[in-house]
């Protein structure tokens, strides 16, 4: 069954939309990532225009991560606390990234730094993150909390514990300044911004390395969080490039809400460090599919660059 | 020469996955058919990709290209290049390299480049086709001077809304010698169109409702399946209930077999797990 998208002017077949929508939730649910680095691709495969698989891809995500927010709130999972200070710095940070960008599309190279950071971050991350993870696995009793095998705090803890308004996050049972989550955030905000997605996988790994916190915290924390990036985005982007097809969203969304429900759950079962070989591997995998795309010569040389 | 189509509108409804078009009429007896359905000229503009630092394909320079069609269909009963002479295929548009004679890439240099790119791509879209080989337009002789002809157009569904032109030209000798065009309508209807409408004209009403709805779905799938799950509950255990209801038991053995008996006629039953 087909269904016509009023806004990508094309027809879509139903069941693989919504094969998509479950698939999406399912990640956001499971690893607390937003998952606009594999909707747009994917939608662009299926003959979305790119801008329209982005914008439609933040909408149908207010709902996956709706539902993904409500059940881990539910399970105990949200740290508001750290939450609203990470949202705070990447509102920040995601005003600082669109400067950034002026600036450098000034100097003629934004497009450069934009598909550089599209490599480097996820294959860093993620290959860290993944020999991390294995590290663990071989050294049992190391701790991944950052404390060292003889329990002495690392020398980030050391220095992270001077900085100035120290307070303690109850529900993640860690005790930082005010500024580090706020610093963190616009950190965040500004490689969004460059990136042009919600930056889940980026805040995930910092939230596990730097902010110290519970995986399972991280993840109800980090789709908090990416709700209301998504709502802004989806907003943004009715307004200015009228580019958001509510239709193709709502067909994801059914899809998105409960394969983020069974995420979530999914996620209970896991323990912490199987949900870091499976996270890192795909942020891994999202950098190395990146660096092939860049380097393959494409093969249609000449792309639709907008107005008449 | 004649033109019919089976409709002038073509209607963009919720549904909507492309139409067929069907088009015939009569031509003079002996001679070719080529039918062309186009869109009104138009300037348009790309970015080509070029490798940077060695390395990466990335967006580089801009082009615009003047004097298109956004879509370009041809079809022909035999090769088009066979049947026509190259002046009336450039003088009628007739083929990508009289499309091309029309067309002003700017900056002009590499034209040859970008012109074979920009076919790509919309060959890629499905905006443009030449369907030459094969007979695709169907003549059928009929008694008197005149042939009958036929032809069926899939307009695919990424064909935008707007006025199109259908031309159909009857050659013979490599001349074109009598032609015959009439418009064709794509538009969008109910849903389809209200929706466009309110997403271009009315963007911040359009996006609070898109997040609202969205919202709104987030909210309702959590109980909702936490509901499924109570009533999936209640039906694994109804059967238990309706047992002691009618007066039976079910007695689960430690030998892997369920045992269910009902007292009226001490009748029992005996299911494998």
């Amino acid at each position: 069954m087909y269904i016509y998208l009023p806004v990508a002017h094309t027809s879509i077949s139903l069941i693989p939309l919504l094969l998509i929508g479950i698939a999406i939730g399912l990640l956001s649910g499971l690893f607390g990532v937003g998952g606009g680095f594999l909707i747009t691709p994917v939608l662009m495969m299926m003959g979305i225009p790119p801008t329209v698989a982005a914008a439609s891809g933040a909408n149908q995500m207010v709902a996956a991560s709706t539902s993904a927010t409500l059940t881990h709130w539910k399970l105990g999972n949200v740290d508001m606390k750290m939450g609203i200070y990470l949202l705070a710095g990447s509102f920040v940070g995601g005003i600082l990234g669109v400067e950034a960008i002026k600036a450098l599309s000034a100097l003629g190279n934004a497009d450069f730094v934009i598909k550089l950071t599209y490599v480097i971050l996820p294959i860093s991350i993620g290959g860290f993150m993944l020999a991390e993870s294995l590290r663990g696995f071989t050294k049992k009793g190391k701790s991944a909390q950052g404390v060292s095998s003889a329990g002495k705090p690392s020398w980030m803890d050391r220095l992270l514990s001077h900085l100035p308004m120290q307070t303690d996050f109850e529900k993640s049972g860690v005790r930082h300044s005010t500024l580090l989550p706020i610093g963190i955030g616009a950190a965040v905000g500004v490689l969004a911004a460059i990136m042009g997605v919600g930056g889940g996988f980026i805040m995930v790994p910092v939230m596990l390395y730097i902010l110290k916190m519970p995986m399972k915290i991280i993840i109800g924390t980090s789709v908090f969080q990416i709700l209301f990036t998504v709502i802004e985005v989806t907003f943004l982007q009715s307004c200015t490039n009228h580019s958001v097809d509510f239709v193709l969203a709502l067909i994801m969304l059914i899809g998105s809400s409960a394969g983020a429900y069974a995420g979530t759950m999914l996620s209970e079962k896991l323990d912490a460090s199987q949900l870091k070989i499976l996270l890192s591997l795909l942020i891994l995998s999202v950098g190395v599919k990146i660096l092939i795309e860049l380097t393959s010569r494409p093969d249609i040389l000449l792309a639709f660059a907008g107005g008449k | 020469m004649t033109l019919d189509t089976a409709r002038d509108t073509i209607q963009v409804d919720a549904f909507y996955h492309g139409k067929t078009l069907t088009v015939s009429g009569t031509v003079g007896g002996g001679e070719g058919v080529v039918v062309k359905v186009t869109s009104p000229a138009t300037k348009e503009n790309f970015t080509l990709k070029e490798k940077a630092a060695g390395a990466f394909w990335m967006s580089g320079e801009k082009y615009a290209i003047d004097g298109i069609n956004d879509v370009y269909m041809l079809y022909s009963s035999g090769g088009l290049n066979a049947m026509v002479s190259e002046t009336d295929r450039r003088d009628n548009g007739l083929g990508y390299d009289a499309v091309r004679s029309a067309a002003a890439v700017n900056p002009a240099r590499n034209s040859a480049e970008i012109f074979s790119e920009f076919i790509k791509l919309k060959e890629a879209g499905g905006l443009y086709l030449i369907s030459d080989g094969g007979g695709a337009v169907k003549i059928t002789p009929s008694e008197g001077r005149e042939s009958r002809y036929s032809l069926s157009i899939s307009l695919p569904c990424q064909l935008p809304g707007g006025l199109y032109r259908l031309d159909v030209y009857g050659v013979k000798d490599g001349e074109i010698v009598e032609s015959a065009s009439k418009p064709i309508k794509i538009e969008t209807v109910g849903m389809v169109r209200e929706v466009s409408y309110l997403a271009e004209n009315h963007g911040g009403v359009y996006g609070a409702a898109a997040v609202a709805i969205a919202l709104l779905a987030g909210f309702v799938v959590t109980p909702l399946i936490g509901l499924l799950k109570t009533l999936l509950a209640l039906t694994l255990a109804l059967p238990g209930h309706l047992m002691t209801f009618i007066g039976g038991t079910i007695t689960d053995n430690s030998d892997g077999f369920v045992r269910i008996t009902i007292k009226k006629n001490e009748t029992s039953l005996e299911v494998k797990k």
